[in-house]
């Protein structure tokens, strides 16, 4: 068995609101290599930002843990103490939000919320921090001399290289990075998205968070796609692409136009799930074309071929074809 | 780059003093003139006097003049820190004599009253933000609104009738026990008592203190309270508080980052609770016979002693724009995005 870096088992995430209890992450497990790219695909709304804050622990109330287990580099997160946890985090753990306009404190100069890391976890005084800090600051591609600006003096782009630079100071095993494109310009999410690889380069496990295939499939060795708080279907990047078996990955991957070819985009019909009450049977098939009266009865079991898992009674049999 | 600019926004905020000073001092002016009587009418009131006699009298206290001479003299004369003399009972005496016994009792009282409610409102809103959607919460909330509406003379007096009367613990009026002499260096007895080493006019002078400072105190917070809460709220569901946690800072360092958040517009009720302080100390003076700026205005009304009253006015709005001067400099070195 090869050794992974993080596994996640059988993880319940529930949300208790007044109108209702959400089933963000129901009964989800997933693995991950030393060293490899994972991004996790899906709608809003289906459990995978609630997955990768699960993993950190920031998941507040009305959202409660309620099962599962997650294991990092040998050992149970969810059960360690929070002392023990904070050592982790930001050292072994890096995480990467999803809007660089609010990630970093306001009233703080740059450098100083970079240095905090080394001072915090590393014991180091303000002025080797300081200079560690206008290193990292120059491995992400900001000029060291923006070490005393405060956020509001860089642009959006630069502000998400901070946060990545001070995700990934203390050269972490794992980075976790949750939508980091998605509030930036196209030319930007490139460069972000070079950044990210050049660590994964370096050894840096990524679990990339998306709702954009498309993106997840340029960069990533395996690719999980997610509905409605339950894993459909999970291989590496190039089954997933070329040969998809879940109805839903399908339609994410219909609904991406394509600049070369006169393909035609089609979106799903129908919207995803309310989690309060989501569908007996298989969560999809209220949007799937073929649905029978199995999938509106039986849950389907992921069932893996190889590498390549899916959630799906109809996989592999005619009915899903074309 | 940014300490460069800081002194041009300095004076530029300074130099904007000059109008609202020159606003308030037309709109005192005309309003006095309004008024019906004059100084000389209200000394003299039903008596019956000859008219060549009240003439001599209006003459002497310029009141004969054209009411645009009389506008631009009095401004001439502030302009060099002259703040006239009063006109009326008793006649003559420069003004500047009664703000620089008047005005530290009311400085003190300000003080007081500042302290109290910032600490209240902190207090109070930073337990109710951590305590958010208890009971406690709600308590503190409507602690808010009541104190917020609370009328000063009303509830000077329940304070005045409990702990005056029927506890009979503290004094209900005047700044210090009139049987303890106290030699005045600034004014401020509670500084005064501390700089002479007076000890009971120091316990005398705090023991009067406490009943006014918290009755204006506990109106104002009302204020502070509401904002600490709902700023520290926000501020602890922002992102970069989440950021912090996922970055393994310890939890009392976030809240302090937290807080330093979700001061900055409390610096800002600050200066604009200051100006409204000293209107609130007029009402609280009246109610426990403070003898600061507020009673002698009011005094002074009574009399229709145009330079009195208009002197108060101008040098309180002086006062008030510098602190609300200072506290924007303040704001502007903490908090960075701030661009002057």
């Amino acid at each position: 068995m090869p050794g992974y870096l993080l596994e996640i088992r059988d993880l319940v995430v529930k949300y208790y609101t007044l109108t209702g209890v959400v089933r963000a992450v129901d009964h989800v497990s997933l693995k991950l290599k030393p060293g490899e790219w994972l991004s996790i695909v899906g709608e809003s709304g289906c459990g995978k930002s609630t997955m990768a804050y699960s993993i950190v622990r920031l998941i507040s109330p009305p959202g409660k843990i309620v099962g599962g287990k997650i294991i990092f580099d040998g050992r149970d997160l969810l059960g360690m103490s929070a002392r023990d946890f904070r050592r982790i985090l930001g050292r072994e753990i890096g995480v990467v939000f999803q809007d660089p306009m609010t990630s970093l404190d306001p009233l703080r100069r740059i450098g100083d919320q970079i240095a905090e890391v080394y001072m915090t976890h590393l014991g180091m005084k303000k002025k080797e921090a300081l200079e560690k800090a206008g290193e990292v600051l120059e491995r992400v591609g900001i000029p060291r001399d923006k070490i005393s600006a405060y956020p509001h003096q860089m642009s959006g782009g630069q502000r998400q290289r901070v946060a990545i630079a001070i995700a990934v100071a203390l050269k972490p095993k794992l980075l976790i990075a949750d939508e980091p494109t998605t509030a930036l310009d196209v030319i930007v999410q490139d460069t972000i998205m070079d950044l990210l690889q050049s660590f994964k380069k370096e050894g840096t496990s990524i679990l990339f968070i998306t709702h954009d295939l498309a993106l997840a499939a340029e960069r990533s060795d395996r690719i999980a796609v997610m509905y409605a708080g339950k894993l459909v279907e999970e291989g590496p990047v190039e089954e997933i692409v070329d040969n998809p078996q879940h109805p839903y990955t399908r339609g994410l991957l219909k609904s991406v136009p394509d600049l070369w070819g006169p393909k035609k985009i089609e979106s799903i019909p129908g919207y995803p799930p309310d989690l309060r009450s989501p569908p007996p049977g298989c969560r999809f098939h209220p949007r799937c074309r073929y649905a029978d009266d199995r999938c509106r009865r039986e849950e389907p079991v992921l069932r893996c071929l190889g590498e390549h898992c899916v959630a799906c009674h109809k996989a592999g049999s005619s009915g899903v074809e074309g | 780059m940014a300490k460069k600019g800081l002194g041009y926004y300095i004076v530029v905020r300074a130099l904007m003093i000059i109008p609202t000073i020159l606003i308030l001092y037309t709109i005192v002016f005309i309003l006095l003139r309004i008024l019906p009587g004059n100084p000389i009418l209200a000394v003299v009131g039903t008596r019956n006097i000859p008219p060549e006699q009240l003439k001599h009298l209006e003459h002497l206290a310029g009141l004969d003049k054209p009411l645009i001479i009389q506008y631009f003299d009095y401004l001439w004369n502030v302009l060099h820190g002259n703040f006239g003399v009063t006109l009326a009972s008793p006649m003559g005496v420069p003004v500047i004599n009664y703000i620089a016994t008047r005005f530290p009792a009311t400085l003190e009282l300000t003080i007081w009253g500042f302290t109290f409610s910032v600490i209240i409102g902190l207090v109070t809103g930073m337990i109710a933000a951590l305590k958010r959607g208890s009971k406690i919460d709600t308590g503190m909330r409507i602690y808010s609104i009541v104190a917020y509406t609370l009328f000063i003379p009303w509830f000077g007096m329940i304070l005045q009738y409990v702990f005056g009367v029927i506890l009979g613990v503290l004094p209900t009026g005047g700044r210090i026990d009139p049987r303890i002499s106290l030699q005045t260096i600034t004014g401020l007895y509670v500084l005064d008592s501390i700089l002479t080493g007076n000890i009971p006019a120091l316990i005398s002078s705090i023991k009067h203190l406490i009943l006014p400072g918290l009755t204006l105190g506990i109106v104002l917070s009302g204020a502070y309270t509401r904002l600490v809460r709902n700023n520290m709220v926000d501020v602890l569901s922002m992102d970069f508080i989440r950021s912090y946690k996922a970055r393994g800072i310890p939890r009392y360092k976030i809240t302090w980052y937290a807080l330093k958040n979700a001061f900055i517009p409390v610096i800002t009720l600050m200066g604009l609770q200051f100006a409204i302080l000293l209107g609130g100390a007029i009402l609280t003076e009246t109610t426990f016979s403070w003898p600061g700026m507020g009673t002698f205005i009011v005094d002074r009304i009574e009399y229709r002693d145009y330079n009195s009253i208009q002197g108060a006015i101008i040098f309180f709005a002086f006062f008030v724009a510098v602190i609300s001067l200072i506290v924007d400099v303040i704001y502007a070195l903490l908090d960075p995005r701030i661009k002057y």
